[in-house]
């Protein structure tokens, strides 16, 4: 008999050593995790092992939790998806996950909205502005554009990107009662300075003091000049939620910066509300995020139906009292609002389930209401639609 | 399941194999049904009995004709019981919802599948496709058909039988081993080193076929597919389309090849499935190297008994008619695959009248352009949603919609441009013929060079599988 070749031995053995490792491996892995393992890199919930009956097996549930389930927990994960997206670079895919990587820095890609979904957001808008506007209340609109907009000149040709500048402008222009914010020519001009996060899809404190900037001459407070903060750097580690799509090391990591006016935080009591659960605090950020993945957390903490801050502001200082309709671009900007408003009132419709009469909010009773949002989520959010259930309005 | 998932990569294969080679020689066949069972019934919990029934008959039927011998009535009977069977199963799992669709239609009634269930139970669904069911049925028909014509003996172990119908390799996407093609093998194999290496290559090639091309270009279609039709540019509709073609390919030949390495492994040799067939200069080669073993079925089974090309030029006609409209519907149950198997009938035809003196005579640059031209436009019919969607989509092929070009058309074109040339080179033979080359001159370097290769192929395909953002299986429809 002809004997085999070292060559193809030496495959079988190394194919055989692989199929035989890397199952061992996972299943050690797998078993050695906790159940309800989170992925702080991938900032999720892993799969966990699926019920095993009769049913789950007919209906096919246990079979595809337990494909989910091995994936999830698969040896080395991260490193394959870190070995896939590089390859997927090399094969030329200037996209990956629908993040854009241009210039050092990643970019969430918009290219487009629904327009009925946009417009029903907007008319739920504009009846509750014009509901306000009656009792005097001052009603303001800031819609941050996206790192994708302000950086469209890296971006790939031909790659489709929507003009953000013409969706807020038509976001702007939908009622009287509501002053616009313009904050889109300040950041843009901004455009090389530390605005936003390379590996997240925030704006950095820098960009968020800069709107907050513009937002004084429309709001009528006199804004602090950046000489009246110490910025504190809290980290240089952050790696953010679109790093924690694409897992791209090549990317620098982010920092994250605290304006601490040069008097201290300002006296104030933050009380965090979800549901029946409510936490007070003295002070704005959530330190204990910093040492954590989701650092971003550390701007008032994981995002909750409703936050409360009163802050002792001295009475020439004080604007009054502020309701905040919102998305987590919000979460950097309030640390600048308090130093002017001594009540302030943060609702993020998206975390808002339960029905309206259960908060114990009257939001008439307002001296100001800001909405804050960014492009992004403003185009494709649902939520503020809810804003037709709150007081006040008939639908 | 299939075979591009990491359950079965890295845990069933394993796992089995293990079992299947320390197990001696007389319960492989057990190791074989068993592991098979479990496979199909990963994805199909509940139509596994389908699969179960249709063994079991032709298995039956084989042991009652065998019992006749000689005898040419009840050998009739038994093998119209099994083909009936086998098309019977067909007929409710496959094609009631478009038999119905038509007869709605026709007749203005409103029979609605979706809220009907086999003898009434709620977990046996009428609109649900068991999987590979168009693959198996005639697997285990092949059986009968050849006992019947006498030319394989019959299988009294059912567990070898059951065996044959079951190897998980070939059981959901082909290719269409017939009994006849491993008859022998399911009694006595060996299963040799170098077998089990030709195994590996062939595995591996198949798998980043499929996990590696396959799904990368395939999400450009995808994303095409979902445009409106009316607004696509020329280009667009060309890259898309030619995406499709290259997915179909990638995926349905890769996944044979994986299919023939697994057998390989376990010590079967199956039978060729794709041979370069988009280097064809007629569509008549088209499909001889297209999905063989299919091809080969309808000509074994349906063309030949019906007369062949031997009862005259017409007659020949309509048998080539009736094989091509049948291969069309065995694709799916649409009248875009009615119309796409038939269309193929009638070029065959013509191909076979006069077009193929023709095409001989001309550069072989413009027979393979006419070929991939038929095939490409063969493709829009084949994987759009129904009749107007495809009229609409050839409209904008040929600039129907007055647009030449515009940015998401460049865009992929910027995105996918490389993946494109690695699909061209990789449907042709020049891959294979540069190997062959330098492994005449370098065979060292090319044999020890292959070892890293394929490891790295399989590596990078794992990587793949391990974030499957994209992974379809493309033939729950056949």
């Amino acid at each position: 008999m002809k004997k085999t070749e070292l060559y193809k031995l030496l495959t079988i053995i190394v194919i055989c050593i692989a199929a035989l490792i890397i199952p061992t491996a996972t299943l050690i892995r797998a078993s050695g995790m906790p159940e309800k393992s989170f992925s702080e890199t991938e900032n999720r919930y892993l799969a966990d092992f699926p019920e095993f009956n009769m049913d789950a097996v007919l209906s096919e549930e246990f079979m595809n939790g337990f494909e989910e389930y091995f994936s999830d927990r698969f040896i080395l994960r991260e490193e394959w998806i870190n070995i896939k997206n590089n390859f997927d670079r090399l094969l030329g895919k200037k996209e990956i996950k629908d993040i854009f990587t241009e210039d050092g820095r990643m970019m969430e890609a918009w290219k487009g909205w629904d327009e009925k979904s946009v417009s029903e957001n907007l008319d739920a808008m504009k009846k509750f502005a014009d509901t306000h506007a009656e009792n005097e209340q001052k009603i303001y609109f800031m819609l941050s554009p996206n790192a994708q907009e302000i950086y469209k000149d890296t971006l790939p040709a031909f790659c489709g990107a929507a003009d953000q500048k013409s969706f807020i402008d038509m976001c702007y222009g939908i009622s009287d009662n509501i002053t616009p914010i313009d904050i889109y020519s300040c950041l843009y001009a901004a455009r090389n300075d530390y605005i936003f996060y390379r590996t997240d899809h925030h704006w950095t404190s820098g960009g968020a003091f800069l709107a907050y900037r513009d937002a004084g001459e429309y709001m009528g407070f006199t804004p602090y000049t950046i000489d009246k903060f110490n910025i504190e750097h809290a980290s240089d580690t952050f790696r953010g939620t679109l790093y924690s799509q694409t897992l791209d090391n090549s990317i620098k990591p982010d920092i994250i910066d605290f304006y601490i006016p040069v008097t201290g935080e300002p006296k104030l009591t933050l009380t965090a509300i979800s549901g029946e659960n409510s936490e007070t605090r003295d002070s704005l950020y959530f330190r204990e995020y910093i040492d954590k993945k989701d650092k971003y957390s550390s701007f008032l903490g994981l995002n909750v139906p409703v936050i409360e801050i009163n802050t002792e502001l001295s009475e020439d200082n004080d604007k009054g009292s502020l309701l905040i309709f919102k998305d987590s671009y919000a979460n950097s900007l309030i640390p600048f609002l308090v130093n002017h408003y001594s009540k302030i009132t943060v609702l993020d419709l998206r975390y808002i389930n339960t029905p309206f009469d259960t908060i114990d909010i009257d939001t008439n009773s307002y001296d100001s209401i800001l909405f804050v949002y960014n492009t992004i989520t403003f185009s494709e959010d649902t939520n503020i639609r809810k804003l037709c259930f709150l007081d006040g309005i008939d639908s | 399941m299939v075979f591009s998932t990491t359950v079965f990569l890295y845990l069933f294969l394993p796992l089995v194999l293990i079992l299947y080679y320390i197990s001696p020689t007389k319960f492989k066949n057990v190791i074989i049904l068993l592991s098979g069972l479990l496979f199909y019934s990963w994805g199909e919990p509940v139509y596994v009995v389908v699969m179960i029934l249709s063994t079991m008959i032709d298995y039956c039927a084989g042991l009652i004709m065998n019992k006749f011998e000689g005898r040419k009535l009840p050998r009739r009977i038994c093998l119209i019981v099994s083909i009936c069977m086998n098309v019977g199963l067909l007929a409710i799992f496959k094609y009631s919802g478009f038999i119905f669709e038509n007869i709605n239609a026709v007749f203005g009634t409103n029979i609605d599948i979706s809220q009907m269930y086999i003898f009434g139970l709620d977990y046996l669904p009428m609109d649900l496709l068991p999987i590979g069911i168009s693959f198996f049925t005639f697997q285990s028909m092949s059986y009968t058909i050849d006992l019947y014509l006498g030319n394989v003996k019959v299988q009294k172990n059912p567990i070898t039988f059951a065996a044959f119908v079951t190897l998980f390799p070939q059981i959901v996407a082909g290719p269409i081993v017939r009994y006849n093609d491993i008859a022998a093998e399911l009694e006595s194999r060996s299963i040799t080193l170098d077998l089990i290496y030709d195994g590996i290559i062939k595995f591996v090639i198949g798998l980043s076929k499929k996990v590696l091309i396959a799904n990368s270009i395939g999400s450009l279609w995808t994303a095409v597919k979902a445009t409106d039709f009316g607004q696509l540019s020329m280009l667009g509709a060309w890259l898309g389309i030619l995406a499709f073609t290259f997915q179909i390919y990638f995926d349905f030949s890769g996944y044979s090849d994986m299919a023939v390495g697994l057998g390989k492994i376990m010590g079967f040799n199956f039978p060729k499935n794709f041979d370069y067939p988009y280097m064809s200069k007629s569509i008549s080669e088209f499909w001889r190297r297209w999905h063989i073993t299919l091809g080969a079925w309808f000509r074994s089974y349906i063309y030949i008994p019906l007369g062949g090309n031997r009862r005259g030029k017409w007659r020949t006609v309509f048998n080539l008619a009736v094989v091509w409209v049948i291969t069309g519907i065995w694709h799916g149950a649409s009248w875009n695959f009615v119309l796409w198997g038939s269309l193929y009938g009638v070029v065959i035809i013509c191909e076979r009248l006069f077009l193929k003196k023709l095409l001989d005579k001309l550069p072989a640059a413009i027979d393979c352009i006419y070929t991939m031209l038929l095939v490409i436009l063969g493709w829009v019919l084949f994987d759009t949603p129904d009749l107007p969607s495809a009229g609409a989509y050839i409209s904008a092929m040929f600039g129907g919609t007055g647009i030449l070009a515009d940015d998401a058309a460049l865009y992929q074109l910027t995105n996918y441009g490389l993946m494109f040339i690695i699909c061209i080179i990789g449907c042709t033979d020049l891959p294979q013929r540069a190997v062959k080359a330098l492994r005449n001159k370098l065979a060292p370097v090319v044999n020890y060079a292959g070892v890293l290769v394929i490891t790295a192929m399989l590596l990078l395909s794992t990587a793949y599988l391990v974030d499957a953002t994209y992974n379809p299986f493309l033939y729950f429809n056949f």
